[in-house]
């Protein structure tokens, strides 16, 4: 006899087979609204058009407006400026979090970065890097960089005092208890703020995109909305749905990989 | 020799009331290889105490000497054993119980042969692969327990390690440990609020008071060893254990000092 799982218990994980089921669930339960308001025509199609419509625009973007290059434009923009913000916000967050030292001399200036929201910087980095490659990755380089030097910090200044004071006690030195104590401490937290930032990364590449560009998901739908083509507004918007999902598996995947010893993922 | 001497040490914190005395003028000579607890009402600074010795907090006034040397700070000749094991979850147990050894930079080769024989004195040899996660409470405070044996250190500070576990889970560890200090005789110093903790493991008791935290009375304990959780039975003990109740609460009768005492099983 197979036991049901409990459905309304409190922080109680589903087995894997019950917690895919109710997600097919819940997409196939959006998907029956759209198509019950638009197919009946309750809703005009210039508002919201039918699922197989999008389905359509979708279709005919990919075989005739070039909609692959679109995706792979604003892919590889998104790699670069959020590689490079990366590669900078981890050692700088690990050492503000880590050394007081350092938090109070960075502190102030990242704090107040923070409130900066990275569309005002547009127009700086068009006068600087005009309107290229360039100002697209940097758009996403300050949009990520600065949150993401903060939740780090804040992460690694949140390891247990005690497994460095124990460190301390098995003989360790500063630098010993920093790279074995600290950072394999801090890693898995880190891995999936890359993942919660990876979605900061795809909301900026958009609104680069929205400004003075050629290609990418985010000019493909300003110029269809310019044209009133809700289909395909849709279709690209979904699209980036899809792509930001699969990013979020990746790194879902990558923290399982590395660290089989965690109890559990967070949101 | 690794004894332990607390000269005049205390501790004051800053607070924005004011500041808090957590610990005023406190001596103690605790002697080589003894097995000392320290027990007193929680706040007492009784942590506080065992973690200056251990260098991990520094006296506002006076000095902690082991073995001649004045602590400066902490080092793999005073291991340390915390109520939160504090292991690492990336480790495995036996890399958990060789991080000192690899730590102070001991050679490779006898990494295996320490944490091994350590395993097995724990009864933990099925356990040397597995992460910390998938351990109970009571096999986690045992690998904690290697770790800190593992650099073989003259000095054992153990604040509250049994804390967390359940009573019969506390049985087995207290066993364990006095069967550990048995074999390898080393100076242990263990925090505990549970003075039958104390009297079953403790050579002698030092009790402080709360609020600053002084030395009330140091009480030498005399039962035999190697000793069973039996004699907490035996008149001896029940009767020790009231002297020590009453000295913490004190309602001694010849102290009339504290009118707001409360009673003894609180």
């Amino acid at each position: 006899m197979k036991r049901r799982p409990d459905w309304s218990s409190l922080l109680t994980p589903l087995p894997g087979r019950w917690a895919i089921g109710l997600g097919v669930v819940g997409v196939a339960s959006l998907l029956a609204v759209w198509a019950a308001v638009t197919y009946s025509g309750m809703v005009e199609p210039f508002f919201l058009p039918s699922p197989t419509a999008v389905g359509h625009a979708f279709y005919d973007l990919l075989m005739n407006f070039g909609f692959l290059e679109d995706i792979w434009a604003s892919l590889r923009r998104i790699l670069v400026g959020f590689v490079l913000a990366v590669v900078l916000a981890v050692p700088i967050g690990v050492a503000m979090g880590s050394m007081a030292t350092v938090q109070s001399m960075l502190e102030p200036i990242l704090g107040a970065a923070r409130y900066m929201p990275a569309t005002a910087f547009i127009s700086l980095l068009i006068i600087w890097m005009g309107i290229g490659e360039a100002e697209k990755s940097g758009l996403i380089f300050i949009g990520v960089f600065f949150p993401l030097c903060l939740v780090i910090a804040d992460a690694a200044s949140a390891t247990p005092r005690e497994r460095l004071n124990a460190a301390y006690t098995l003989g360790a030195s500063r630098a010993r208890a920093f790279w074995n104590v600290l950072l394999p401490s801090t890693m898995p937290q880190i891995i999936d703020l890359l993942r919660i930032a990876a979605g900061w990364a795809w909301t900026y590449v958009v609104v680069a995109e929205l400004v003075a560009a050629d290609s990418g998901i985010g000019q493909v739908i300003i110029t269809s909305g310019r044209f009133l083509r809700t289909d395909q507004v849709i279709a690209a918007v979904l699209t980036i749905g899809v792509l930001g999902l699969i990013t979020d598996l990746f790194f879902r995947v990558l923290y399982k990989r590395l660290f089989p010893y965690a109890e559990r993922v967070t949101r | 020799m690794s004894t332990i001497s607390v000269r005049n040490v205390s501790k004051t914190f800053a607070m924005r009331s004011g500041t808090r005395t957590a610990l005023d003028s406190v001596s103690l000579e605790i002697p080589s290889g003894s097995f000392t607890c320290i027990v007193g009402a929680s706040g007492c600074g009784k942590s506080t105490l065992l973690n200056m010795i251990g260098g991990l907090d520094t006296p506002s006034a006076g000095r902690i000497e082991v073995a001649g040397s004045v602590v400066e700070g902490p080092g793999p000749e005073r291991g340390m054993v915390f109520q939160s094991y504090a292991l690492y979850p990336w480790l495995r147990v036996r890399q958990n119980v060789e991080f000192g050894l690899r730590m102070t930079k001991r050679p490779k080769s006898t990494w295996k042969q320490v944490s091994e024989g350590l395993l097995e004195e724990m009864g933990l040899s099925d356990f040397a692969d597995a992460y910390p996660r998938e351990l109970s409470g009571g096999m986690r405070q045992r690998v904690a327990i290697a770790r800190a044996l593992a650099t073989d250190p003259p000095v054992m500070l153990m604040d509250e390690p049994f804390g967390a576990l359940d009573a019969l889970t506390r049985i087995g560890a207290q066993r364990l440990l006095l069967d550990i200090w048995q074999r390898h005789r080393r100076t242990i110093v263990f925090v505990t609020h549970d003075i039958n903790e104390a009297l079953l493991l403790g050579d002698q008791l030092v009790v402080l008071s709360s609020s600053p935290g002084r030395v009330k009375e140091l009480i030498p304990v005399g039962f035999s060893r190697p000793r069973t959780a039996e004699i907490a039975g035996t008149a001896e003990f029940t009767q020790l254990r009231e002297r020590v109740l009453s000295m913490i609460f004190d309602t001694s009768p010849q102290s009339a000092r504290r009118p707001d005492v409360r009673s003894a099983s609180a």
